[in-house]
Protein backbone atom coordinates (compact mmCIF):
# COMPACT_ATOMS: atom_id res chain seq x y z
CA UNK A 1 0.00 0.00 0.00
CA UNK A 2 1.00 3.84 -0.51
CA UNK A 3 1.28 5.41 2.07
CA UNK A 4 0.07 8.90 1.93
CA UNK A 5 3.37 11.55 1.93
CA UNK A 6 3.78 14.36 4.41
CA UNK A 7 3.17 16.93 2.09
CA UNK A 8 0.47 18.86 0.91
CA UNK A 9 -2.74 17.03 -0.96
CA UNK A 10 -6.07 18.65 -2.14
CA UNK A 11 -9.50 17.98 -2.67
CA UNK A 12 -10.00 16.08 -6.05
CA UNK A 13 -12.65 18.03 -8.36
CA UNK A 14 -13.75 16.61 -11.69
CA UNK A 15 -13.59 20.35 -13.17
CA UNK A 16 -9.56 19.77 -12.35
CA UNK A 17 -9.42 16.31 -14.26
CA UNK A 18 -7.76 17.73 -17.29
CA UNK A 19 -4.87 20.01 -15.05
CA UNK A 20 -4.09 16.95 -13.17
CA UNK A 21 -4.42 13.89 -14.71
CA UNK A 22 -1.45 13.00 -16.69
CA UNK A 23 1.19 13.70 -13.84
CA UNK A 24 0.75 17.63 -14.27
CA UNK A 25 -0.54 18.40 -10.51
CA UNK A 26 2.64 19.64 -8.51
CA UNK A 27 0.89 18.31 -5.43
CA UNK A 28 1.65 15.07 -3.64
CA UNK A 29 -1.69 13.47 -3.23
CA UNK A 30 -5.50 13.95 -3.65
CA UNK A 31 -8.68 13.11 -1.48
CA UNK A 32 -11.91 11.91 -2.49
CA UNK A 33 -15.49 11.15 -0.70
CA UNK A 34 -16.31 7.43 -0.79
CA UNK A 35 -19.85 8.51 -1.17
CA UNK A 36 -19.47 9.66 -4.40
CA UNK A 37 -18.15 6.69 -6.03
CA UNK A 38 -20.86 4.28 -4.55
CA UNK A 39 -22.13 3.14 -7.92
CA UNK A 40 -21.85 0.11 -9.74
CA UNK A 41 -19.50 1.82 -12.71
CA UNK A 42 -19.48 4.43 -15.48
CA UNK A 43 -17.34 7.46 -15.81
CA UNK A 44 -16.74 8.70 -12.38
CA UNK A 45 -15.62 5.70 -11.49
CA UNK A 46 -13.06 5.04 -14.00
CA UNK A 47 -11.66 8.91 -13.47
CA UNK A 48 -10.95 7.43 -9.86
CA UNK A 49 -9.07 4.88 -11.21
CA UNK A 50 -7.07 6.88 -13.67
CA UNK A 51 -6.21 9.69 -10.86
CA UNK A 52 -5.14 6.75 -8.10
CA UNK A 53 -3.00 5.23 -11.29
CA UNK A 54 -1.66 8.40 -10.73
CA UNK A 55 -1.24 10.04 -7.07
CA UNK A 56 -1.69 8.25 -3.70
CA UNK A 57 -5.36 9.01 -2.82
CA UNK A 58 -6.76 9.43 0.74
CA UNK A 59 -10.50 7.68 0.86
CA UNK A 60 -12.24 10.95 3.59
CA UNK A 61 -15.95 9.63 4.24
CA UNK A 62 -18.87 11.12 5.44
CA UNK A 63 -21.57 9.02 5.26
CA UNK A 64 -20.92 6.61 7.94
CA UNK A 65 -22.43 8.27 10.90
CA UNK A 66 -19.61 7.04 13.34
CA UNK A 67 -21.08 9.10 15.85
CA UNK A 68 -24.64 8.33 15.65
CA UNK A 69 -27.32 6.37 17.43
CA UNK A 70 -27.95 3.89 14.27
CA UNK A 71 -26.04 0.81 14.40
CA UNK A 72 -23.51 1.60 11.15
CA UNK A 73 -25.63 0.64 7.94
CA UNK A 74 -24.38 -2.65 6.13
CA UNK A 75 -24.75 -1.51 3.10
CA UNK A 76 -22.98 1.36 2.83
CA UNK A 77 -19.60 -0.78 4.93
CA UNK A 78 -20.22 -3.23 2.44
CA UNK A 79 -20.29 -0.28 -0.60
CA UNK A 80 -16.78 1.09 1.09
CA UNK A 81 -15.21 -1.78 1.56
CA UNK A 82 -15.56 -2.68 -2.23
CA UNK A 83 -14.14 0.78 -2.86
CA UNK A 84 -11.11 0.50 -0.74
CA UNK A 85 -10.31 -3.37 -1.87
CA UNK A 86 -10.52 -2.12 -5.66
CA UNK A 87 -8.65 1.04 -5.14
CA UNK A 88 -6.13 0.58 -2.11
CA UNK A 89 -5.58 4.19 -1.24
CA UNK A 90 -3.05 5.09 0.70
CA UNK A 91 -5.61 6.68 3.91
CA UNK A 92 -8.52 6.11 5.11
CA UNK A 93 -10.55 8.28 7.27
CA UNK A 94 -13.98 9.48 8.66
CA UNK A 95 -15.47 12.08 11.06
CA UNK A 96 -16.26 12.27 14.48
CA UNK A 97 -20.16 13.13 14.11
CA UNK A 98 -23.47 11.78 12.88
CA UNK A 99 -24.73 11.97 9.81
CA UNK A 100 -27.74 9.25 9.28
CA UNK A 101 -31.40 8.81 12.08
CA UNK A 102 -33.23 5.87 11.81
CA UNK A 103 -31.89 5.08 7.81
CA UNK A 104 -32.44 8.77 6.99
CA UNK A 105 -28.92 10.71 5.94
CA UNK A 106 -29.18 13.84 6.82
CA UNK A 107 -26.17 15.47 3.88
CA UNK A 108 -24.38 17.25 7.12
CA UNK A 109 -21.85 16.19 9.52
CA UNK A 110 -23.94 16.76 13.16
CA UNK A 111 -22.45 17.43 17.07
CA UNK A 112 -22.55 14.10 18.45
CA UNK A 113 -22.53 14.17 22.20
CA UNK A 114 -19.13 13.69 24.12
CA UNK A 115 -20.50 11.22 26.78
CA UNK A 116 -18.94 8.18 28.66
CA UNK A 117 -21.85 6.28 26.40
CA UNK A 118 -21.23 7.67 22.97
CA UNK A 119 -17.49 7.47 23.75
CA UNK A 120 -18.15 3.81 24.08
CA UNK A 121 -20.36 3.40 20.97
CA UNK A 122 -18.19 5.05 19.02
CA UNK A 123 -15.30 3.43 19.80
CA UNK A 124 -17.04 0.13 18.94
CA UNK A 125 -18.05 1.61 15.62
CA UNK A 126 -14.82 2.52 14.47
CA UNK A 127 -13.65 -1.12 15.53
CA UNK A 128 -16.52 -2.22 13.01
CA UNK A 129 -15.03 -0.13 10.47
CA UNK A 130 -11.89 -1.32 10.81
CA UNK A 131 -11.98 -4.97 11.46
CA UNK A 132 -14.50 -5.03 8.15
CA UNK A 133 -12.05 -3.11 5.70
CA UNK A 134 -9.46 -4.40 7.27
CA UNK A 135 -7.35 -1.44 7.94
CA UNK A 136 -6.70 1.42 10.38
CA UNK A 137 -8.33 4.53 9.95
CA UNK A 138 -8.07 7.72 11.26
CA UNK A 139 -11.17 10.29 12.46
CA UNK A 140 -11.54 13.56 12.03
CA UNK A 141 -12.57 16.12 15.02
CA UNK A 142 -15.21 18.02 14.49
CA UNK A 143 -16.63 21.74 14.02
CA UNK A 144 -19.11 23.01 16.79
CA UNK A 145 -21.70 25.67 16.73
CA UNK A 146 -23.09 25.13 19.75
CA UNK A 147 -22.23 23.94 23.22
CA UNK A 148 -24.65 20.23 23.55
CA UNK A 149 -26.35 20.19 27.18
CA UNK A 150 -25.31 16.52 27.06
CA UNK A 151 -21.78 16.98 27.11
CA UNK A 152 -19.40 15.61 30.31
CA UNK A 153 -16.35 14.78 28.62
CA UNK A 154 -14.17 17.59 27.05
CA UNK A 155 -13.38 17.10 23.48
CA UNK A 156 -9.90 17.17 23.37
CA UNK A 157 -9.88 13.91 26.20
CA UNK A 158 -13.50 12.59 24.06
CA UNK A 159 -11.18 12.14 20.80
CA UNK A 160 -7.68 10.74 21.98
CA UNK A 161 -9.53 8.06 24.28
CA UNK A 162 -11.57 7.65 20.89
CA UNK A 163 -8.62 6.64 19.32
CA UNK A 164 -6.51 4.98 22.14
CA UNK A 165 -9.11 2.82 22.46
CA UNK A 166 -10.18 1.87 19.15
CA UNK A 167 -6.71 1.94 17.65
CA UNK A 168 -7.22 4.05 15.10
CA UNK A 169 -5.79 7.94 14.35
CA UNK A 170 -6.47 10.87 14.36
CA UNK A 171 -7.18 13.49 11.27
CA UNK A 172 -6.71 16.90 13.14
CA UNK A 173 -8.80 19.47 11.27
CA UNK A 174 -7.11 22.68 12.13
CA UNK A 175 -9.86 24.95 10.98
CA UNK A 176 -11.95 22.94 12.37
CA UNK A 177 -9.77 23.46 15.82
CA UNK A 178 -9.64 27.34 15.45
CA UNK A 179 -13.68 27.36 14.45
CA UNK A 180 -14.87 25.06 17.25
CA UNK A 181 -12.83 27.72 20.04
CA UNK A 182 -13.93 30.77 18.59
CA UNK A 183 -17.44 29.27 18.70
CA UNK A 184 -17.79 27.17 22.18
CA UNK A 185 -15.21 29.70 24.07
CA UNK A 186 -12.04 27.55 24.59
CA UNK A 187 -8.35 28.00 23.60
CA UNK A 188 -7.26 26.84 20.66
CA UNK A 189 -3.40 26.42 21.10
CA UNK A 190 -4.46 24.69 24.22
CA UNK A 191 -5.86 22.14 22.49
CA UNK A 192 -3.85 22.08 19.73
CA UNK A 193 -0.55 21.63 22.70
CA UNK A 194 -2.81 18.45 24.07
CA UNK A 195 -3.14 16.68 20.89
CA UNK A 196 -0.64 13.41 21.67
CA UNK A 197 1.48 13.35 18.98
CA UNK A 198 2.10 9.95 18.13
CA UNK A 199 -1.84 9.71 17.23
CA UNK A 200 -2.02 12.28 14.39
CA UNK A 201 -2.18 11.17 10.88
CA UNK A 202 -3.07 13.83 8.94
CA UNK A 203 -3.87 17.04 8.91
CA UNK A 204 -6.89 19.60 7.34
CA UNK A 205 -7.02 23.22 6.86
CA UNK A 206 -9.77 25.29 5.34
CA UNK A 207 -11.42 28.42 4.92
CA UNK A 208 -13.93 29.51 6.97
CA UNK A 209 -16.46 32.93 6.98
CA UNK A 210 -18.28 34.67 9.56
CA UNK A 211 -21.94 34.30 10.12
CA UNK A 212 -24.12 37.43 9.12
CA UNK A 213 -25.18 37.82 12.40
CA UNK A 214 -24.05 40.88 14.97
CA UNK A 215 -25.84 39.72 18.14
CA UNK A 216 -23.70 36.31 18.06
CA UNK A 217 -20.61 35.92 16.37
CA UNK A 218 -20.22 32.70 14.93
CA UNK A 219 -17.48 30.93 12.73
CA UNK A 220 -18.70 28.37 9.78
CA UNK A 221 -16.54 25.94 8.32
CA UNK A 222 -17.75 26.80 4.57
CA UNK A 223 -14.80 25.54 3.00
CA UNK A 224 -14.88 28.22 0.36
CA UNK A 225 -12.09 30.33 1.00
CA UNK A 226 -8.29 30.67 1.39
CA UNK A 227 -7.32 29.43 5.24
CA UNK A 228 -6.79 32.31 7.42
CA UNK A 229 -4.13 33.37 8.89
CA UNK A 230 -4.74 32.05 12.48
CA UNK A 231 -5.93 28.89 11.18
CA UNK A 232 -2.00 28.80 9.49
CA UNK A 233 -0.17 29.85 12.37
CA UNK A 234 -2.09 27.17 14.50
CA UNK A 235 -0.95 24.63 12.18
CA UNK A 236 2.47 26.12 12.21
CA UNK A 237 2.55 25.64 15.99
CA UNK A 238 1.25 21.95 15.85
CA UNK A 239 3.60 20.76 13.19
CA UNK A 240 6.90 22.52 14.63
CA UNK A 241 5.68 20.14 17.84
CA UNK A 242 4.69 16.76 16.36
CA UNK A 243 6.78 17.66 12.60
CA UNK A 244 5.07 17.09 9.26
CA UNK A 245 2.14 15.65 8.36
CA UNK A 246 0.12 14.72 5.17
CA UNK A 247 -1.83 18.21 5.16
CA UNK A 248 -5.34 18.20 2.84
CA UNK A 249 -6.29 21.90 1.66
CA UNK A 250 -10.25 21.87 1.73
CA UNK A 251 -11.88 23.90 -0.88
CA UNK A 252 -15.46 22.67 -1.64
CA UNK A 253 -17.32 25.39 -2.31
CA UNK A 254 -16.66 28.44 -4.38
CA UNK A 255 -14.19 26.11 -6.02
CA UNK A 256 -11.10 28.38 -7.32
CA UNK A 257 -9.20 27.26 -10.76
CA UNK A 258 -6.48 24.91 -10.52
CA UNK A 259 -3.12 27.60 -10.31
CA UNK A 260 -5.57 29.16 -7.23
CA UNK A 261 -6.01 26.03 -5.65
CA UNK A 262 -2.24 24.35 -6.75
CA UNK A 263 -1.00 27.57 -4.70
CA UNK A 264 -2.31 27.33 -1.99
CA UNK A 265 -1.56 23.95 -1.63
CA UNK A 266 1.59 25.41 -2.02
CA UNK A 267 2.02 27.66 1.37
CA UNK A 268 1.39 24.52 3.52
CA UNK A 269 4.11 22.42 1.79
CA UNK A 270 6.52 26.01 2.04
CA UNK A 271 5.29 25.44 6.29
CA UNK A 272 6.01 21.85 6.26
CA UNK A 273 9.39 22.01 4.31
CA UNK A 274 10.57 24.77 6.92
CA UNK A 275 9.83 22.37 9.83
CA UNK A 276 11.00 19.56 8.03
CA UNK A 277 14.87 21.30 7.60
CA UNK A 278 14.30 22.95 10.80
CA UNK A 279 14.25 19.58 12.47
CA UNK A 280 15.40 16.60 10.01
CA UNK A 281 15.12 14.02 12.76
CA UNK A 282 11.22 14.73 12.75
CA UNK A 283 10.35 14.20 8.80
CA UNK A 284 8.19 11.44 8.48
CA UNK B 1 -26.75 10.63 30.99
CA UNK B 2 -26.80 6.29 29.32
CA UNK B 3 -29.12 6.92 27.02
CA UNK B 4 -28.66 9.02 24.52
CA UNK B 5 -31.76 7.84 22.00
CA UNK B 6 -33.65 11.14 23.15
CA UNK B 7 -30.60 13.55 21.68
CA UNK B 8 -30.99 11.76 18.40
CA UNK B 9 -34.22 11.88 18.08
CA UNK B 10 -34.99 15.71 19.38
CA UNK B 11 -32.28 16.75 17.52
CA UNK B 12 -33.78 14.93 14.09
CA UNK B 13 -37.26 16.32 14.75
CA UNK B 14 -35.73 19.93 15.37
CA UNK B 15 -34.08 19.46 12.13
CA UNK B 16 -37.39 19.18 10.17
CA UNK B 17 -39.60 21.06 12.40
CA UNK B 18 -41.46 23.71 10.47
CA UNK B 19 -41.10 26.73 12.38
CA UNK B 20 -37.30 28.56 12.11
CA UNK B 21 -36.93 29.66 15.58
CA UNK B 22 -36.92 25.66 17.29
CA UNK B 23 -34.46 24.33 19.13
CA UNK B 24 -33.97 20.53 20.01
CA UNK B 25 -35.60 19.72 23.68
CA UNK B 26 -33.35 20.76 26.08
CA UNK B 27 -31.42 23.61 24.57
CA UNK B 28 -32.05 26.92 25.73
CA UNK B 29 -34.04 29.31 23.27
CA UNK B 30 -30.87 31.46 22.45
CA UNK B 31 -29.50 28.69 20.55
CA UNK B 32 -32.02 28.82 17.65
CA UNK B 33 -29.88 30.96 16.26
CA UNK B 34 -26.83 28.40 16.00
CA UNK B 35 -28.99 25.13 15.56
CA UNK B 36 -30.47 27.04 12.73
CA UNK B 37 -26.63 26.47 10.71
CA UNK B 38 -27.30 22.47 11.31
CA UNK B 39 -30.67 23.08 9.70
CA UNK B 40 -29.65 25.22 6.98
CA UNK B 41 -26.89 22.76 6.12
CA UNK B 42 -29.07 19.39 6.01
CA UNK B 43 -31.77 21.40 3.66
CA UNK B 44 -29.33 23.00 1.65
CA UNK B 45 -27.15 19.78 1.19
CA UNK B 46 -30.16 17.64 0.25
CA UNK B 47 -31.26 20.21 -2.08
CA UNK B 48 -28.43 20.92 -3.64
CA UNK B 49 -27.82 16.82 -4.04
CA UNK B 50 -31.43 17.10 -5.76
CA UNK B 51 -30.53 19.62 -7.49
CA UNK B 52 -27.15 18.17 -8.86
CA UNK B 53 -29.38 14.89 -10.36
CA UNK B 54 -32.33 16.86 -11.76
CA UNK B 55 -30.79 20.24 -13.50
CA UNK B 56 -33.35 20.61 -16.41
CA UNK B 57 -35.99 20.78 -13.64
CA UNK B 58 -34.78 23.31 -11.33
CA UNK B 59 -34.15 25.30 -14.66
CA UNK B 60 -38.02 24.85 -16.04
CA UNK B 61 -39.29 26.17 -12.65
CA UNK B 62 -36.52 28.27 -11.38
CA UNK B 63 -34.27 28.02 -8.20
CA UNK B 64 -37.60 29.09 -5.53
CA UNK B 65 -40.13 26.97 -6.39
CA UNK B 66 -37.25 23.97 -6.97
CA UNK B 67 -36.28 25.00 -3.07
CA UNK B 68 -39.99 24.51 -2.26
CA UNK B 69 -40.85 21.34 -4.37
CA UNK B 70 -37.23 19.30 -3.16
CA UNK B 71 -38.46 20.37 0.46
CA UNK B 72 -41.83 18.38 0.32
CA UNK B 73 -39.92 15.62 -1.40
CA UNK B 74 -37.39 15.36 1.63
CA UNK B 75 -39.83 15.68 4.02
CA UNK B 76 -41.62 12.64 2.30
CA UNK B 77 -38.94 10.41 2.56
CA UNK B 78 -38.43 7.49 4.54
CA UNK B 79 -35.31 6.33 3.75
CA UNK B 80 -31.67 8.10 2.77
CA UNK B 81 -28.57 6.15 2.39
CA UNK B 82 -25.64 7.95 3.14
CA UNK B 83 -24.48 8.17 -0.45
CA UNK B 84 -26.45 10.87 -2.23
CA UNK B 85 -24.55 9.78 -5.94
CA UNK B 86 -27.84 7.99 -6.68
CA UNK B 87 -29.97 10.70 -5.13
CA UNK B 88 -33.65 11.37 -5.90
CA UNK B 89 -35.16 8.03 -6.74
CA UNK B 90 -39.12 8.78 -7.20
CA UNK B 91 -38.70 12.40 -7.46
CA UNK B 92 -40.83 12.10 -11.11
CA UNK B 93 -43.73 10.23 -9.43
CA UNK B 94 -43.55 12.66 -6.15
CA UNK B 95 -43.43 15.67 -9.58
CA UNK B 96 -46.40 14.35 -10.94
CA UNK B 97 -48.81 13.99 -7.79
CA UNK B 98 -47.57 17.55 -6.82
CA UNK B 99 -50.58 19.72 -7.17
CA UNK B 100 -48.07 23.15 -7.80
CA UNK B 101 -46.76 21.64 -10.63
CA UNK B 102 -49.76 20.46 -12.57
CA UNK B 103 -49.73 23.80 -14.57
CA UNK B 104 -46.24 21.94 -16.45
CA UNK B 105 -47.56 18.75 -17.73
CA UNK B 106 -44.44 17.51 -18.87
CA UNK B 107 -42.28 18.25 -15.60
CA UNK B 108 -42.79 14.91 -14.12
CA UNK B 109 -41.67 13.12 -17.35
CA UNK B 110 -38.82 15.64 -17.40
CA UNK B 111 -37.37 13.94 -14.21
CA UNK B 112 -38.19 10.48 -15.57
CA UNK B 113 -35.36 11.47 -18.46
CA UNK B 114 -32.99 12.87 -16.11
CA UNK B 115 -33.45 10.02 -13.90
CA UNK B 116 -32.81 7.56 -16.94
CA UNK B 117 -29.52 9.26 -17.50
CA UNK B 118 -28.45 9.59 -13.84
CA UNK B 119 -29.43 6.19 -13.48
CA UNK B 120 -27.51 5.20 -16.76
CA UNK B 121 -24.54 7.08 -16.15
CA UNK B 122 -23.76 5.18 -13.02
CA UNK B 123 -24.72 1.68 -14.05
CA UNK B 124 -22.23 -1.17 -14.20
CA UNK B 125 -19.37 -1.84 -17.24
CA UNK B 126 -20.69 -4.69 -18.90
CA UNK B 127 -19.47 -4.84 -22.04
CA UNK B 128 -22.70 -4.28 -24.78
CA UNK B 129 -23.71 -6.68 -27.92
CA UNK B 130 -21.50 -6.58 -30.35
CA UNK B 131 -22.74 -7.26 -34.15
CA UNK B 132 -19.59 -9.80 -34.17
CA UNK B 133 -21.34 -11.55 -31.12
CA UNK B 134 -24.16 -12.66 -33.57
CA UNK B 135 -21.96 -13.85 -36.43
CA UNK B 136 -23.37 -17.16 -36.89
CA UNK B 137 -26.64 -17.17 -35.15
CA UNK B 138 -27.81 -14.93 -38.39
CA UNK B 139 -30.83 -17.43 -38.89
CA UNK B 140 -32.01 -17.61 -35.86
CA UNK B 141 -32.27 -14.00 -34.62
CA UNK B 142 -35.93 -13.96 -35.23
CA UNK B 143 -36.52 -16.33 -32.30
CA UNK B 144 -33.64 -14.47 -29.69
CA UNK B 145 -34.57 -12.17 -27.26
CA UNK B 146 -32.23 -10.15 -25.72
CA UNK B 147 -31.56 -7.46 -22.30
CA UNK B 148 -31.14 -4.33 -21.96
CA UNK B 149 -27.67 -3.25 -21.23
CA UNK B 150 -27.20 -1.77 -17.14
CA UNK B 151 -26.74 1.92 -19.35
CA UNK B 152 -29.97 1.37 -21.21
CA UNK B 153 -33.09 3.16 -20.50
CA UNK B 154 -35.88 4.28 -22.22
CA UNK B 155 -38.32 7.02 -21.63
CA UNK B 156 -41.68 7.22 -23.27
CA UNK B 157 -43.57 10.49 -22.82
CA UNK B 158 -46.32 11.99 -24.21
CA UNK B 159 -45.11 15.27 -24.15
CA UNK B 160 -41.78 16.25 -26.22
CA UNK B 161 -39.42 15.46 -23.57
CA UNK B 162 -36.26 15.27 -25.92
CA UNK B 163 -37.08 18.78 -27.32
CA UNK B 164 -37.52 20.38 -24.35
CA UNK B 165 -34.61 18.74 -22.78
CA UNK B 166 -32.69 19.87 -25.74
CA UNK B 167 -33.69 23.63 -25.40
CA UNK B 168 -32.76 23.78 -21.76
CA UNK B 169 -29.31 22.39 -21.85
CA UNK B 170 -27.89 23.61 -25.66
CA UNK B 171 -24.68 22.11 -26.74
CA UNK B 172 -22.16 23.78 -28.55
CA UNK B 173 -22.80 24.15 -31.99
CA UNK B 174 -26.49 23.80 -31.89
CA UNK B 175 -28.68 25.71 -33.10
CA UNK B 176 -30.93 27.71 -30.67
CA UNK B 177 -34.40 28.56 -31.45
CA UNK B 178 -35.73 25.32 -32.95
CA UNK B 179 -39.28 25.54 -33.14
CA UNK B 180 -40.86 22.31 -30.77
CA UNK B 181 -44.03 20.33 -31.75
CA UNK B 182 -46.15 19.44 -29.01
CA UNK B 183 -45.96 15.65 -29.83
CA UNK B 184 -44.56 12.11 -27.77
CA UNK B 185 -41.41 11.18 -28.22
CA UNK B 186 -39.43 8.23 -27.04
CA UNK B 187 -35.80 8.47 -25.51
CA UNK B 188 -33.12 5.81 -25.50
CA UNK B 189 -30.66 6.78 -23.48
CA UNK B 190 -27.67 4.70 -23.64
CA UNK B 191 -23.72 4.90 -22.86
CA UNK B 192 -21.45 3.91 -25.00
CA UNK B 193 -17.63 4.62 -24.63
CA UNK B 194 -18.15 6.44 -21.23
CA UNK B 195 -20.34 9.08 -22.94
CA UNK B 196 -24.35 9.65 -22.21
CA UNK B 197 -25.90 9.37 -25.44
CA UNK B 198 -29.96 10.01 -26.08
CA UNK B 199 -32.03 9.54 -29.31
CA UNK B 200 -35.21 10.18 -30.53
CA UNK B 201 -37.18 6.68 -31.48
CA UNK B 202 -39.38 6.84 -34.73
CA UNK B 203 -42.76 5.71 -33.34
CA UNK B 204 -42.25 1.98 -34.99
CA UNK B 205 -38.55 1.63 -32.95
CA UNK B 206 -40.16 2.76 -29.72
CA UNK B 207 -42.89 0.07 -30.27
CA UNK B 208 -39.77 -2.52 -31.17
CA UNK B 209 -37.37 -1.23 -28.07
CA UNK B 210 -40.55 -1.35 -25.90
CA UNK B 211 -41.25 -5.04 -26.67
CA UNK B 212 -37.22 -5.99 -26.79
CA UNK B 213 -36.25 -3.84 -23.58
CA UNK B 214 -39.32 -3.93 -21.17
CA UNK B 215 -41.15 -6.96 -22.26
CA UNK B 216 -38.76 -9.64 -23.79
CA UNK B 217 -40.50 -10.12 -26.75
CA UNK B 218 -38.73 -12.04 -29.15
CA UNK B 219 -36.66 -10.23 -32.20
CA UNK B 220 -39.96 -11.55 -33.89
CA UNK B 221 -42.56 -10.31 -31.39
CA UNK B 222 -41.10 -6.89 -31.68
CA UNK B 223 -41.07 -6.93 -35.37
CA UNK B 224 -44.85 -7.73 -35.00
CA UNK B 225 -44.84 -4.70 -32.95
CA UNK B 226 -43.27 -2.28 -34.58
CA UNK B 227 -45.13 -3.74 -37.77
CA UNK B 228 -48.73 -2.30 -36.53
CA UNK B 229 -47.41 1.17 -35.82
CA UNK B 230 -45.64 1.02 -39.49
CA UNK B 231 -46.47 -1.29 -42.18
CA UNK B 232 -42.82 -0.50 -43.63
CA UNK B 233 -40.48 -0.97 -40.07
CA UNK B 234 -37.07 -0.83 -41.18
CA UNK B 235 -35.90 -3.70 -38.20
CA UNK B 236 -32.06 -3.45 -39.87
CA UNK B 237 -31.76 -0.20 -39.74
CA UNK B 238 -32.99 -0.07 -36.15
CA UNK B 239 -31.58 -3.38 -34.75
CA UNK B 240 -28.06 -2.11 -36.16
CA UNK B 241 -28.68 1.02 -34.15
CA UNK B 242 -29.55 -0.27 -31.22
CA UNK B 243 -25.98 -2.28 -31.14
CA UNK B 244 -24.18 1.00 -32.21
CA UNK B 245 -25.65 2.89 -28.87
CA UNK B 246 -24.83 -0.40 -26.71
CA UNK B 247 -28.20 -0.60 -26.28
CA UNK B 248 -28.55 -4.39 -25.50
CA UNK B 249 -26.36 -6.96 -22.99
CA UNK B 250 -26.68 -10.54 -23.73
CA UNK B 251 -28.21 -12.91 -25.69
CA UNK B 252 -30.82 -14.52 -23.66
CA UNK B 253 -33.64 -12.83 -21.76
CA UNK B 254 -32.47 -12.43 -18.05
CA UNK B 255 -36.08 -11.14 -17.60
CA UNK B 256 -34.97 -8.34 -16.07
CA UNK B 257 -36.74 -5.38 -17.06
CA UNK B 258 -36.57 -1.17 -16.93
CA UNK B 259 -39.66 0.92 -16.04
CA UNK B 260 -40.56 4.02 -17.46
Amino acid sequence: MTHLPACAGVGFKAEHASDILGGKASVGWFEIHPENYMVAGGPRLAMLADVCAQYPVSMHGVGLSLGGGDPLDARHLADLKRLVDRFNPAMVSEHIAWSSHEGLYMADLLPTPMTKTSLDKLVAAIDTVQSHIGRRILIENPTSYLPLPQNSISELDFITEAARRSGCGLLIDVNNIYISAHNLGFDAEVFVDGLPADLVGEIHLAGHERDANDQDSILIDTHSRPVADPVWALFDRLIARIGPKPTLIEWDNDVPSWPVLQHEAALADTRLNAVRSRAPEMAS
Amino acid sequence: MSNLKPFYDGFSNALFRPQPGGVPDGFPAKAAHRFAIYRNNVHRGLIDALAAAYPTVEKLVGADFFATLARDFIASEHKRPGSLALYGYGFADFIANYDAARGIAYLADIARLERARLEALHACDTPPLAAADLAGYEADIGQMSFAAHPACRLVISDHPVMSIWQVQNPQDGQVRGKSILNQSEAVLVTRPAMSLQMQVLSPDAAAFCRAVLWDCATVEGAVDRASEVNQNFDITQCFADLLLSGALRAISCTGEQHGR
